[in-house]
């Protein structure tokens, strides 16, 4: 592959280097899914029948989708320190198209599984969706906040060890909000009353902005020494 | 030796000010005594935790290992504050509201501070080289704390108080008797004091 040099192009051939090595094992991605997949099916066969209020609908799913990224999402790094490639990436490339490149593909990661989990939750749980555009800007702007936050969690643990478990620890405090509010915004896409475009999808959108950019800043930090 | 001395006797002077002093207040009576215990350590908890987060950015900036000890040292006196914070105003709440905790926006707030400063030292302690773990750790800090506002400003707004107005509220002037007031700024200085005390203390293991 040639070795191109602005930054762009760094950052789009990162992600192309992280969808590649996926798709040879698609460990990531199975292992993604599966977790999800298990989750769902415990919440719904424990649930059995019952129609639940939005509320416990929005809960729930929020709570399946935040525990399958903590499985998921730390392994962007994880992977490349445990076959010993981060001085190659140190070597090849500088911070930002790194982090980016990183980011990027944790987004697209967790959009997969939104894909794979939306249907799969709607059908098992017998649920209603009667404001979709809504729930799909809901969960397009949770999942950014979601990325941007664990990737530099992920990135923080490189150096560390006894990565996994720490993960979730770390991740959490920092999602609370963003899950708090998706929360209730999900809840309202659920129920059948309007949906109003209210101050909380600004307070989603300002959260993605000051999370990425302060990661942005701070992963200069993790990746020079 | 002296300041301790000095310190000591304010101390002492500031709780009996508290106990015989302070008027019993409209509707809460006798309870309101526990405000001037609350008040003071949720005060000196937020300044050790921008204190600590203020270190950690001088860190990053010099690598000069003292501002990592600080900003360790301030992050744990921060949690001990806070702790006593949450303690004292889950005991009032059980007097006032009838229970210890009910997830008002205040407890989500306190309780977020102390999982992520329970978080800031379970990464302290799983990384083995000082360098690294002042890096990591400020860097961990300093990232938390950007999800700060969100907690302290918006979900209020989205979740009903049972919590008193603060002190300074939003309309902008100070409903309180002026004894009580007096007492209040003297409980926050006394406990300012026993923090800065605490944080510069010749001897330290953390």
């Amino acid at each position: 592959m040639p070795i191109r040099f602005s930054a762009f192009h760094k950052t789009k051939d990162l992600l192309y280097k992280e969808l590649t090595t996926e798709f040879r094992t698609r460990y990531g991605t199975s292992a993604l899914l599966m977790f999800s997949l298990t989750t769902l099916s415990a919440v719904s066969m424990s649930i059995g029948a019952q129609s639940l209020s939005p509320d416990f609908l929005a809960i729930l799913f929020w709570i399946i989708l935040f525990f399958s990224a903590m499985a998921g999402l730390s392994r962007v790094f994880l992977q490349e320190s445990e076959q010993g490639t981060l001085q190659t990436l140190r070597i090849y490339a500088s911070s930002q198209p790194v982090f980016f490149g990183k980011f990027i593909y944790n987004v697209l990661l967790l959009f997969a599984l939104t894909l794979f989990l939306l249907p799969l939750f709607i059908v098992f749980l017998n649920a209603s969706v009667p404001h979709l555009g809504e729930l799909c800007l809901v969960l397009f702007l949770g999942n950014i906040g979601l990325s941007g936050a664990a990737t530099l969690i992920a990135s923080l643990l490189t150096q560390v060890q006894g990565q996994s478990s720490l993960f979730t620890i770390l991740s959490f405090p920092i999602i609370l909000p963003l899950l708090l509010f998706c929360i209730q915004l999900t809840a309202a896409a659920f129920s059948s009353e309007g949906f109003t475009l209210d101050n909380r999808l600004l307070f989603l959108t300002g959260y993605d902005v000051v999370i990425l950019g302060l990661a942005s800043v701070l992963f200069d930090y993790i990746w020079y020494d | 030796m002296f300041f301790d001395t000095s310190l000591t006797a304010l101390t002492l002077a500031v709780i009996w000010a508290v106990f015989y002093l302070v008027p019993p207040a409209q509707g809460l009576g006798d309870l309101v005594r526990i405000a001037f215990f609350h008040i003071p350590t949720a005060w000196v908890s937020v300044l050790a935790f921008v204190l600590s987060a203020w270190w950690s950015i001088l860190y990053l900036k010099t690598r000069k290992i003292e501002a990592d000890a600080l900003s360790c040292r301030s992050a744990a006196l921060g949690l001990i504050f806070c702790l006593l914070a949450t303690i004292s105003g889950a005991v009032f709440a059980k007097l006032t509201w009838g229970a210890y905790w009910n997830w008002d926006p205040r407890q989500i707030t306190i309780f977020i501070l102390l999982l992520v400063y329970g978080a800031y030292f379970a990464l302290r302690s799983a990384i083995a080289e000082p360098p690294v773990r002042a890096r990591l750790s400020a860097v961990y800090a300093l990232f938390a704390g950007a999800a700060m506002p969100f907690l302290i400003f918006v979900i209020p707004r989205y979740y009903s108080s049972l919590h008193p107005e603060p002190v300074i509220n939003a309309s902008g002037h100070i409903d309180m008797d002026p004894v009580m007031l007096a007492v209040l700024l003297a409980a926050s200085a006394v406990m300012t004091l026993i923090y800065l005390r605490l944080l510069f203390r010749r001897r330290c293991s953390a």
